[in-house]
């Protein structure tokens, strides 16, 4: 068998550094500094290579794949449960609970009348009295809540405080707006739904607030 | 699962890629958070080593991120999720630098034309250099960084990012023996290019210690 020459060497490289052993490329390996330098240094840039650390990019990349990808309608938002919409995480606060809870027990009772459509007219204006009266105290609970969220909400030079305070004083307007209108005629559902809906809205509005206080 | 369930799995980070792959298929948001996070420094890095400058890693990473998620639906799973999303990649890195060369070149031919033929280099039998105990990892990128554009994605997928040779066949669309054989010269050409860094930092101090010399 004629002896590998360098030129034979470099040519088998490739297999060699991809584990192929041959026993010429061996024996001219053992004598050949040269080669044994090109595979020495072979060696090396691979071994340098793996070391080359995996690098984090700046959070910036995702927030603009998030919002190219928002913008082409390519990604949703996941639907909340019933559960989740009623029970939102950021409104159970001990200075909410209470209002929210008293405001479930309402609407569980308006929405248990509703469907039972067999009542008498004289139950019908007994219940209406009565929610009425349930409505009460949700309002004072929310009051209460409001004044423990006042701290947070007199934080002066915040765009946020200014925000909550303006939409908390349209939401304050709408109620006692609805108040009266329940008040004047306890019969009338669209003023109790819109009652209903007021209450939630400062509810949401409080939790906003006593979260950005939280901050 | 339910939704809360589901969504406290994803926040967590437990949700495995096939789960994620498919919630992202209909549209989840979290779920294209979730792969973004599995995939997201692997994709930046090869970026990052091919072009060797980090705002234009950036943007193709940003690019190769959303052209899977617009191609997310078509991910049939025939192949692993990152080799299809490395093509991609890859393929992202490999269109920008095609136009900045103004290449028309395919990806197997991105080659040097004088190591067509195949053989390397012929310096062989030559003093032996050596490259001194270690390579600095600045050199190399700058080193990576001068590589045609084909040698250096087999490369980096091979010997930073570690794939397999048929890996990267599936990953380039291109033959395993092809793949080898772009190692190899991809090699033989750092190895020159660093031996040149080597030859230069020698004439350096050459003549920095003349200019010494002749102070005194």
């Amino acid at each position: 068998m004629a002896a590998m020459r360098c030129i034979d060497f470099w040519l088998f490289s490739n297999e060699w550094m991809e584990g192929q052993r041959t026993p010429a490329a061996v024996a001219h390996l053992a004598g050949c500094p040269s080669c044994r330098g090109l595979i020495a240094d072979l060696e090396m840039i691979r071994k340098s290579a793996s070391l080359l650390l995996e690098e984090e990019p700046p959070d910036r990349v995702w927030l603009a794949v998030k919002s190219q990808l928002e913008k082409e309608g390519l990604i949703r938002r996941p639907k909340k449960s019933l559960f989740e919409r009623l029970f939102p995480a950021r409104v159970f606060r001990p200075a909410l609970a209470g209002a929210y809870l008293s405001f479930l027990i309402v609407a569980a009772a308006a929405l248990g009348f509703h469907m039972n459509s067999v009542h008498s007219v004289e139950q019908r204006s007994l219940w209406l009295a009565n929610a009425q009266d349930a409505f009460t105290p949700v309002a004072a609970e929310l009051g209460s809540a409001e004044k423990k969220t006042l701290p947070a909400l007199q934080s002066p030079g915040n765009d946020i405080t200014a925000t909550l305070n303006h939409n908390l004083a349209i939401v304050d307007n709408m109620i006692s707006m609805c108040e009266k209108g329940v008040r004047q005629d306890p019969q009338n559902e669209m003023m109790r739904d819109y009652l209903y809906s007021a209450y939630q809205q400062k509810a949401d509005l409080l939790a906003a607030a006593a979260d950005s206080e939280g901050r | 699962m339910g939704i809360v369930a589901r969504t406290r799995r994803i926040e967590n980070g437990e949700l495995p890629e096939a789960d994620a792959i498919r919630l992202a298929q209909q549209g989840d948001a979290a779920a294209f958070e979730r792969l973004y996070q599995l995939h997201h420094r692997r994709v930046y890095s090869l970026c990052l080593r091919m072009v060797g400058n980090t705002a234009e890693a950036e943007d193709l990473t940003q690019e190769a991120f959303l052209q899977l998620f617009r191609k997310i639906s078509t991910f049939r799973g025939e192949s692993a999720f990152s080799t299809w999303l490395h093509r991609l990649a890859v393929n992202v890195v490999l269109m920008r630098l095609r136009k900045k060369t103004g290449s028309e070149t395919s990806l197997e031919e991105v080659t040097e034309p004088d190591e067509e033929s195949g053989g390397p280099r012929k310096d062989f039998g030559g003093p032996d250099l050596g490259l001194s105990g270690s390579i600095d990892r600045v050199n190399l990128q700058r080193a990576i960084d001068q590589l045609p554009a084909g040698y250096k994605a087999v490369f980096v997928l091979h010997d930073v990012q570690g794939y397999e040779h048929n890996e990267i066949a599936h990953i380039m669309g291109c033959s395993i023996g092809n793949s080898k054989s772009q190692l190899h010269k991809a090699r033989m050409r750092l190895r020159d290019l660093l031996h040149e860094v080597e030859r230069q930092r020698a004439r350096d101090e050459r003549q920095a210690f003349k200019d010494a010399a002749g102070k005194d």
